[in-house]
């Protein structure tokens, strides 16, 4: 969704950047590093969009494929699954499970490898790290 | 089978004496519960008093509104198959809502819509666009469930005057803007917690008596149904709902665009994300509203199926041609014939459960208008919290007035295409907003408005030429034919171009405009990302 130029560049000139009203980093006396604040942000950043990204594909995709084999492949749909119910049906009625399952990954991802780097930016924040 | 759609004697003296205590009660939660200082933070927010489990119920609660209930539970009950997958993708776009948008919304977000948009873009423009926004996708909501009030009361009280059906509006309407002007956002929760819990307790009792009528084999429910509907195997296949229209397939397809995009991204949804305390808490809070509505999802498949398996899907249709009173029917005919006092009891729980959804969702929207009217176009930065807050009590009446004139006017004709409105707008204009807005960093100020009004505008313009506005006897207006749309959304198309208008705006704002942006949003990222250093809570 969002183009992270900051990786692919590492450089703190950009051109375009003159013309802006908040100073750019280089006339801040700061440089871009791979260590310190900027480091954790970037990790945070990366985190969260790998986090974001899995999530949202995995419920969007299996939700798109469900919707597109019914109005496809409606015959498919229409065969017995185990327990007797139409395939179809099985597969809407398995999504509820798939549901919880899905926020519990969610949640533990979360906790696990974006919710410590957030507090180390947040503390970056408290110390004045970011507003020179 | 007479006996058991009937809802004469004692199961409607039960109903009116609950319903008149429910009024009562929540009336009194609102009174005591209202912000008690004058404080913004707290009419707004409700002070970020909730804890996670409560404040999941009550997202859960504004999610699952009387419309949800009303309509979706009438399409599984005649359609099945096809309003099953309406049921999943109405829980999917809550799901969506807990993974893209709530963290960043409640880490950048105070109290508005207008507030996120406005972090990154300042000026009057954008958050009097984001009102107007928030204004146009939720009064046809409110429209269309205070209409809905006149319909229950009629059915369950078993009334057919006019004149007591507009009396029941107004009445309803009175009393939502009371609960938003004097409860503001902590009264609304409590309504809503209440609701919640209700609403599921009640559901759980029925969904497992039509269980156990059935052996507890959903694989004999669904069979019966199928039976039972007149429509035989088709029932448990997709392709009934949209029978009729020239394009079947697109037509499905179109309408669980809107409902996911949509359905969670509509303003009083959004705006339970700012209550939470930290990010820890909203991401729990998320948790418990989709589980809630996870389950709730299920109850209302058992108890919509169990009503065609139980009394036959022509019944249902007989009652309301929509088969929105599907739930009732489902819920009364998993008593039996004969109701003793204890399941009498029971049932008028259900039927309670159902009015006070109605009261709580208009509640919940009405709160939304007004505070987005206040905050984002009244009050200017100097105003002061006392003169605000007045200022957001008032615009609840002045939301509020307009919607029980409209309801009033409108209640005698068919209101979905109003309730397909509110989802399309959301997920054409609200949506790309949100998403564009929060992770774009080149998204300028031109492709937000852009965005806002193109995306609502191609959804006011195509929903006129919808099978659902004219051309069927089912349509708002029968007696005309002007169908040169010929879906019953209009998420097809203009989901992309709400999309298009805001790439094409950033792109034609030229370089520098870019530029600054980027600039903009990298001051803003880590707050975005991580929350503000020092958390808001009071």
């Amino acid at each position: 969704m969002s183009s992270d130029s900051s990786e692919l560049r590492p450089l703190p000139h950009r051109a375009g950047r003159h013309a802006s009203a908040v100073a750019p980093m280089w006339a801040t006396g700061r440089v871009r590093s791979w260590t310190g604040p900027h480091r954790d942000l970037r990790l945070l950043r990366r985190a969260c969009r790998w986090q974001r990204r899995v999530a949202a594909f995995a419920a969007l995709g299996y939700f798109a494929v469900f919707l597109a084999l019914t109005v496809e492949v409606p015959s498919l749909m229409a065969r017995p699954a185990p327990g007797g119910l139409p395939f179809g049906l099985f597969l809407a009625l398995v999504q509820l499970p798939v549901t919880w399952l899905a926020v519990v990954f969610y949640e533990v991802t979360a906790r696990r490898f974006v919710d410590p780097l957030a507090r180390r930016v947040r503390r970056q924040g408290r110390e004045g790290q970011w507003r020179p | 089978m007479a006996a058991v759609t009937d809802f004469e004697g004692a199961a409607q003296s039960w109903s009116l004496v609950a319903f008149c205590s429910v009024v009562t009660l929540t009336l009194l939660l609102c009174v005591i519960t209202g912000p008690d200082r004058e404080d913004l933070d707290e009419f707004y927010t409700g002070y970020r008093f909730l804890s996670p489990l409560r404040n999941g119920l009550a997202i859960a609660g504004d999610y699952i509104s009387a419309a949800t209930v009303l309509t979706v539970g009438g399409i599984i009950a005649l359609c099945g198959y096809d309003g099953v997958v309406l049921a999943l993708s109405t829980l999917l776009s809550l799901l969506l809502l807990m993974f893209l948008l709530a963290e960043p919304l409640h880490h950048t977000g105070r109290f508005t819509m207008g507030d996120v948009l406005g972090r990154r873009m300042p000026g009057r423009a954008v958050r009097i666009t984001a009102c107007v926004v928030t204004l146009a996708a939720l009064v046809p909501m409110m429209v269309v469930q205070l209409a809905g009030v006149g319909q229950l009361l009629a059915f369950v009280l078993g009334f057919d005057d006019s004149s007591m059906r507009t009396g029941c509006v107004v009445g309803a309407g009175a009393l939502m803007i009371t609960y938003a002007a004097i409860g503001g956002m902590r009264g609304t929760a409590l309504i809503q917690i209440l609701k919640t819990v209700i609403l599921l307790g009640s559901g759980l009792v029925v969904a497992a008596l039509i269980l156990h009528t059935f052996g507890w084999s959903p694989q004999t429910l669904f069979q019966s149904a199928a039976q039972n509907s007149g429509a035989g195997p088709g029932y448990l296949r997709y392709g009934l709902q949209f029978a009729g229209g020239e394009h079947p397939a697109l037509d499905m397809v179109s309408t669980q665009c809107a409902i996911v995009l949509g359905g969670a991204c509509l303003p009083h949804v959004t705006m339970r994300m700012y209550t939470a305390g930290s990010t820890r808490q909203v991401r729990r809070a998320m948790s418990w509203a989709v589980s809630a509505v996870a389950l709730f999802m299920a109850v209302m498949t058992v108890v919509a199926v169990g009503a065609t398996a139980l009394i036959g899907g022509k019944t249902i249709a007989a009652a309301d041609a929509r088969g929105n009173t599907a739930y009732l029917l489902g819920a009364r005919a998993a008593f039996g014939a004969d109701l003793s006092r204890a399941e009498g009891l029971l049932f008028t729980t259900v039927t309670t459960a159902i009015f006070l959804t109605l009261l709580a969702s208009v509640a919940s929207m009405t709160l939304a208008c007004a505070n987005s009217l206040a905050h984002d176009v009244l009050a200017r930065s100097g105003t002061a919290p006392l003169r605000e807050m007045g200022l957001a009590r008032l615009s609840a009446l002045g939301v509020g007035v307009p919607v029980i004139a409209l309801a009033v006017l409108a209640q005698h004709r068919s209101l979905q295409p109003l309730a397909i409105v509110s989802f399309c707008l959301g997920a054409s204009a609200i949506a790309p907003a949100l998403v564009f807005g929060l992770f774009w960093r080149r998204f300028t100020r031109a492709g937000l408005l852009c965005t806002l009004i193109g995306g609502s505008l191609s959804v006011l313009v195509l929903m006129t030429g919808t099978n659902l506005v004219s051309g069927s006897p089912q349509s708002a207006f029968p007696e005309a034919d002007f169908n040169w749309f010929p879906f019953t959304t209009t998420a097809l198309v203009s989901v992309p171009a709400g999309f298009l208008f805001g790439v094409l705006g950033t792109l034609l704002s030229g370089r520098r405009a870019v530029a600054r942006e980027r600039n903009r949003y990298e001051a803003v990222e880590p707050v975005l990302l991580a929350g503000p250093p020092y958390p808001r809570s009071g």
